[in-house]
């Protein structure tokens, strides 16, 4: 079976004050073509499908129409999960209408959930969708107080998925869920699923299925095994498909669409393309997209970089941009896009460094009414306290704190 | 001050009774207040803001006068109820604003006034109760409520609760009214002391400078001085002065000395011729005593003469004085024989009359020894007439007896008579019956069978009649001890056995009645015999002995009588002879000293006579007529002895004086009277003279010590000015540096907070550059302008300029005020001795940021640690409610609002 394992689209996202669907369209219009040509039997989108629960109108526009492309063109079944940034309700809007037409959108937590049953020549696979549900909601509609944290959820949820497995005979088995499994890396644009960090949940839960296609860490990566074949290194954004046999994991990230924070700036975005075969032996590949704008990092001297930009292969791209100037620099901001159109962000350490220096020069708490009155002598008159000035204000000092203490004795 | 429990009632949108529970909120660092337009959530706000302070929390919005639920019930008062935590402590305060309520009585609404209650309260309390009170009435809660928190309401709406429109209040505020929040905010009165003591203290100084001028000033005017430098010269001519001083008062010296010598020469010659006369006066006196000393003279010898016939004469007087007693002695002895006589005889008379008693003595001790014998009969009288005393009593006793047994005797008979009589009335009866019977059987001419005769002339027949019948009963009463039965016709034969039974016991018991009366007469006649014996008895015995004896009781005290009297007079013969004895041995022992007495008497008359005539002789020898002429001669040997010395004094004296005339004569030879007067004037005046130099001159030494003392202090004041200046110019510079007399044009205070600003300022920066993407940072303007140093300007990275805060967006403005808030809570936090900030409210102001910026702004808040603090946002931006998962919300419907608490 043939399946594109895909995540994390987070459509109508703004990104350091860019609406970036235009970028998105750009490369879902590569992943509409992709499907057509590679003929998956099922696409598979776990969750976080747009970046917000009321999404803006064009991020809604291109989701219908890539669902409309992905209907029209393929006959795969599209899979597609809720994840933390969608409105359970909203992104599920006419579910059981759209199951007549291969499109099954799980969006509401379901403690039993009836799989996805999709076959291929050597029989059944069972799809297990398990959208994303926060324990209070879990909570709630189990009626089970004992679910308190993400991993209670999932347990709860696989057991019943292995229960109904075991019913059918054990067939071929896949699950998709968004979550933060324990031993993945995040960067900074996941938003955090809990309060106070209890969210990841053991990798342990999801063993024993074929295939486990995650959503909501934006690296693509695996779960344990093969540390090569989470290699999603630095480069250029090439097309050369990597073939990986065998990874000794079957859970998987397949990543964001595209890089939504400058921490993925050395992430290498991909579809996954995965083979599961008779005997449940899964085979991957990653079939990287062209975005429109690549998100990068720059740092140098303002002059530097602003004449770097004549040489550089694509300036348009959404950059941030650490000066490393000491001292102040007029206008930055505007220099810099004159050279680079799509500077969003500007980094200066030195002025960090300095705001953070003062910070730690300055402990107040610790600094005794004494110390504070030589800062003040020291800083009116440039010199510093003489001895007689001294033991005056000493004097004074105490005074005063004798009869602050008198008085409240 | 963080909120625990929050009670609205007919407030705002609240009809009813909302209570909101803050403590399941606090462990999320945040927590959402929606719902639509207009359903209350700000009210909540207001609903706090008017529980601590009586106002509200837009400034818009009029004190306590809308307060009031429009939708409340009449009989609902309006009333707001915040229990809140400051620290440790918790308090509960309630407030009720004016408001129109139902009357209790009658129809209509009366005004109420403004009431208002602070309790502490232990958080372990149940909810209905309120703890301890601390205050009640409006003005007094109020007072007490800004103590404890620290802040106006204007203050605590622009750091705890920033109200809707309103967030940039602490952003846009000058530097005074910044000043004053921080002030509160954080402790800043030492430094306030210290300028405020500074000032104090440089005024002191200079007032101290001044005093040491004056004292300067005082020192030399005491002296008449202007200047130090006058008191130098004035010392130096003092010295001369002092030197000229001495050399006059030498001169002066010598001319005293010499006029004192002159006046004691003179002195000299005049006490010599005092001396002359003194001399000559003293020998006149003593020359007039000597004709008295003469005479004494005399007398001396006379008494010389006397004394030696002083030794006869005391010795005529021992002889006079015994012989004297010598008589009396005598007299005495006389006396006693005398009495002793007496006495003799008496005693002997007394013999006499005990003597006399013997017989009677005799007779007793006879008597008694019979008594003695007889005692015994005696004893058996009283026996015997004891017992005949009871045989009487028994006779007696059987006497009444044997009457009684008599009249039972009788009786008795008389019983057994009737029952004789019975039976044969019985008998007759039977007989009677028999004889009816047979007579019915009787038929004339046949034969009777009794005694059978043919003719019946008189038959028996029935005679029963009422008379027997009676006679019947009664005799039946009669002997009832007989028991005879009611008779019938004929009379049964157990009827007559009866009877004769009756009759047998009858006549028994008679038998035993006579029987017994004897018996009884047989002891009577015994005792009676027996007393006769006895009473003969008694006769016989008694014949013996006399009537008072006769008993034994009286006898025996007749012999303790006699034995008595016997002893006494015993006794009394005795005692008269021993008495008789003794006046015989003093009578011969009385006259026996009469005789000496006489005797010695005899003696010592004789030794008298032959003293006087010796002492006679003696008289006329020494030339004395008599006694009484030698008496009054004598003297006794001190007087003589005394006189002696006078006499012999006087010559001695009067040696004396003529001596001293002599000589006094000589010493004077020739002198003449001085004039002391004169030469006395002129010493004086010299010594006058001397005395004012050396005066003068102490004057002027004492004037010159003064003055070296005068310069001395000088010079110590001096000294102290020169570091009471440097002091003085010390506390001026630092107080003018203090009260912002610098190039910064800042007072202490201001620096402080502004350091301060400075350091909350970094805090907030921290925080603005991660909402506004590392764009905006905080600062202070730093401005030398009096009265400023606390302006905020934004720095803005893009270009690399600050700006003033005003000139942020809207949105950007927002961040900015959060930034701040936050920052000023965590500094406040991380400061002892500063207000406790637990809690901030944001009432709305989300909406004014885009997507991306609301999301930078959420991170920031839900990254917060909650650290115990409760952050509050109002807002009706609907991401929010997905992504903050403890939420308040407020329902609006027709009656009103109510509240829904949900805690993800």
């Amino acid at each position: 079976m043939r399946i594109l394992h895909t995540a994390d689209w987070h459509l109508g996202r703004i990104f350091h004050g860019r609406h970036l669907t235009q970028d998105q369209a750009h490369v879902l219009e590569q992943f509409c073509t992709l499907a057509r040509d590679v003929r998956p039997d099922a696409i598979i989108i776990a969750g976080d499908v747009f970046d917000r629960a009321v999404p803006p109108p064009e991020a809604v526009e291109l989701f219908g129409e890539t669902l409309a492309r992905l209907v029209q063109e393929t006959t795969a079944h599209l899979v597609i999960i809720g994840g933390n940034h969608d409105s359970a309700v909203r992104l599920g809007f006419a579910a059981p209408l759209l199951q007549a037409a291969r499109v099954h959108l799980r969006t509401r937590f379901v403690a039993d959930p009836a799989p996805v049953i999709i076959d291929d020549a050597h029989g059944p696979v069972h799809l297990f969708p398990l959208p994303y549900a926060d324990p209070a909601q879990a909570r709630s509609t189990c009626g089970d107080d004992s679910l308190r944290e993400h991993a209670d959820v999932f347990t709860l949820l696989l057991n019943n998925v292995r229960c109904r497995l075991a019913r059918s005979g054990n067939p071929r088995s896949i699950i998709t869920a968004h979550a933060t499994v324990l031993g993945g890396e995040s960067s900074e644009s996941e938003r955090p699923l809990s309060i106070g960090g209890a969210e990841a949940v053991p990798p342990a839960l999801f063993h024993g299925f074929g295939y486990v296609a995650l959503g909501h860490l934006h690296r693509p990566q695996w779960i344990g095994g093969n540390a090569r074949a989470n290699a999603g290194g630095a480069g250029d954004a090439g097309k050369a498909a990597e073939d990986t046999t065998l990874p000794s994991s079957r859970i998987r990230y397949a990543g964001s669409l595209l890089k939504y924070s400058f921490s993925e700036a050395d992430h290498r975005k991909s579809i996954s393309l995965l083979e599961l075969d008779a005997a449940s032996n899964v085979r991957l590949e990653e079939i990287t997209l062209t975005p429109l704008h690549d998100v990068r990092r720059i740092s140098g001297r303002l002059e530097e970089l602003l004449a770097r930009a004549k040489t550089d292969p694509a300036p348009d791209d959404y950059l941030l941009a650490e000066i490393t100037d000491e001292g102040p620099v007029l206008d930055a901001l505007e220099r810099l896009r004159d050279a680079w159109p799509n500077v969003l962000r500007l980094e200066r350490p030195w002025l960090t460094r300095m705001v953070q220096q003062r910070a730690a020069s300055v402990d107040h708490a610790r600094i005794t009414p004494l110390q504070m009155l030589e800062a003040f002598h020291r800083d009116m008159t440039g010199e510093p306290l003489s001895d007689s000035r001294r033991a005056l204000l000493q004097d004074i000092l105490d005074d005063i704190l004798r009869s602050q203490r008198e008085a409240s004795a | 001050m963080r909120p625990l429990q929050l009670t609205m009632q007919a407030f705002g949108p609240y009809a009813g009774r909302q209570q909101l529970d803050f403590t399941p909120l606090a462990q999320h660092p945040l927590f959402l207040v929606h719902g639509p337009t207009g359903a209350g959530k700000s009210s909540i706000l207001d609903a706090l803001c008017h529980a601590l302070f009586g106002e509200v929390s837009g400034s818009s919005r009029e004190r306590g006068a809308q307060v009031r639920s429009l939708w409340a019930r009449p009989d609902t008062l309006t009333e707001v109820t915040l229990d809140f935590a400051l620290g440790d402590a918790c308090y509960r305060i309630r407030r009720r604003p004016a408001q129109q309520r139902a009357k209790k009585r009658g129809e209509g609404t009366t005004q109420e006034g403004p009431k208002a209650w602070l309790w502490q309260r232990d958080p372990s309390l149940p909810m209905e109760e309120d703890g301890t009170l601390l205050e009640s009435g409006e003005r007094r809660v109020d007072e007490r409520i800004e103590a404890l928190l620290g802040l106006t309401a204007a203050q605590f709406r622009q750091v705890i609760v920033l109200p809707q429109g309103e967030f940039r209040r602490l952003l846009d505020a000058n530097s005074a009214e910044r000043q004053k929040i921080l002030q509160k905010l954080f402790d800043t009165r030492l430094h306030a002391l210290v300028e405020q003591a500074l000032k104090e203290r440089a005024a002191a100084a200079r007032g101290q400078l001044q005093e040491l001028r004056t004292r300067r000033k005082a020192l030399l005017d005491a002296h008449g001085l202007e200047t130090p430098a006058a008191l130098q010269t004035a010392l130096q001519e003092i010295d001369r002065d002092i030197e000229l001083s001495s050399s006059a008062i030498e001169e002066l010296e010598k001319k005293e000395h010499l006029a004192r010598q002159q006046l004691e020469q003179a002195r000299e010659v005049a006490r010599k011729l005092h001396a002359l006369a003194d001399a000559e006066r003293r020998l006149q006196a003593l020359k007039q005593q000597a004709p008295r000393h003469e005479e004494m003279q005399q007398r001396l010898k006379r008494a010389e003469q006397a004394a030696a016939a002083q030794p006869a004469h005391s010795a005529l007087c021992e002889r006079r004085k015994a012989e004297e007693q010598a008589r009396k002695a005598l007299h005495a002895a006389e006396q006693a024989a005398r009495k002793s006589r007496k006495r003799h005889q008496e005693a002997e008379q007394h013999l006499q009359q005990m003597r006399a008693n013997a017989p009677r003595i005799e007779q007793l001790q006879q008597d008694i020894t019979r008594l003695e014998s007889l005692l015994p009969q005696i004893a058996t009288l009283d026996r015997q007439r004891h017992e005949m005393q009871q045989l009487r009593q028994e006779c007696h006793l059987l006497e009444q007896r044997l009457k009684q047994d008599e009249q039972a005797l009788q009786s008795a008979r008389a019983s057994t008579q009737a029952a004789r009589e019975h039976l044969q009335r019985l008998q007759a009866a039977l007989q009677q019956a028999h004889a009816l019977a047979l007579s019915l059987t009787l038929q004339d001419g046949a034969p009777c069978p009794v005694c059978g005769a043919t003719e019946h002339p008189a038959p028996a027949h029935q005679r029963h009649d009422q008379h027997d019948q009676q006679a019947i009963g009664a005799t039946a009463r009669q002997s009832e001890t007989t028991q005879a039965p009611a008779l019938d016709a004929a009379p049964s034969p157990q009827a007559l056995q009866a009877a004769q039974q009756a009759l047998q016991q009858a006549e028994k018991r008679e038998e035993e009645a006579r029987q017994q009366q004897e018996r009884q007469r047989r002891t009577l006649e015994q005792k009676q015999a027996r007393l006769q014996a006895l009473t003969q008895t008694l006769q016989e015995l008694e014949a013996h002995i006399i009537p008072q004896w006769r008993e034994e009781k009286k006898a025996a005290s007749a012999l303790e009588a006699m034995r008595k009297q016997h002893a006494t007079l015993q006794q009394a013969l005795q005692q008269a002879e021993e008495s008789f004895l003794q006046a015989q041995q003093n009578l011969q022992l009385a006259q026996a000293r009469l005789e000496d007495t006489k005797s010695a008497h005899e003696k010592a008359l004789q030794q008298r006579e032959k003293q006087e005539i010796r002492f006679a002789e003696q008289l006329l020898a020494t030339g004395f007529d008599d006694e009484t002429q030698w008496l009054a001669a004598q003297l006794p040997a001190e007087e003589r002895q005394r006189m002696h010395e006078s006499i012999s004094t006087w010559h001695q004296q009067l040696a004396m004086a003529q001596a001293l005339a002599q000589q006094a004569a000589q010493a004077a030879a020739g002198l003449q009277q001085p004039d002391t007067e004169a030469l006395q004037g002129a010493w004086q005046e010299a010594e006058a003279a001397l005395r004012q130099a050396r005066e003068h001159h102490g004057r002027l030494l004492e004037r010159r010590q003064a003055l070296q003392h005068a310069a001395g202090q000088l010079q110590k004041l001096a000294d102290e000015e020169h570091a009471l200046r440097e002091r003085a110019d010390d506390l001026q510079a630092l107080g003018a540096l203090a009260s912002g007399d610098n190039p910064a044009r800042i007072t202490l205070e201001r620096y402080v907070l502004a350091t301060l600003l400075e350091e909350v300022l970094l805090a907030a920066s921290e925080r603005l550059r991660v909402m506004s993407d590392g764009r905006y940072l905080l600062q202070r303007r730093d401005e030398a302008r009096r009265g400023g140093g606390l302006e905020l300007d934004v720095f803005d990275a893009w270009t690399g300029e600050t700006r003033a805060v005003q000139t942020l967006s809207g949105g950007e403005s927002f961040l900015a005020a959060l930034s701040l808030a936050l920052g000023l809570a965590d500094v406040v936090q991380a400061r002892s001795g500063g207000m406790r900030m637990d809690a901030l409210f944001i009432d709305e102001g989300f909406g004014a940021l885009d997507a991306d910026a609301l999301e930078r702004a959420l991170d920031a808040l839900l990254r917060l640690q909650s650290q115990g603090r409760l952050i509050g946002i109002i807002s009706h931006v609907p991401e929010l409610r997905e992504r903050i998962p403890a939420r308040i919300e407020v329902i609006a419907t027709r009656h009103g609002s109510h509240i829904r608490l949900h805690t993800g």
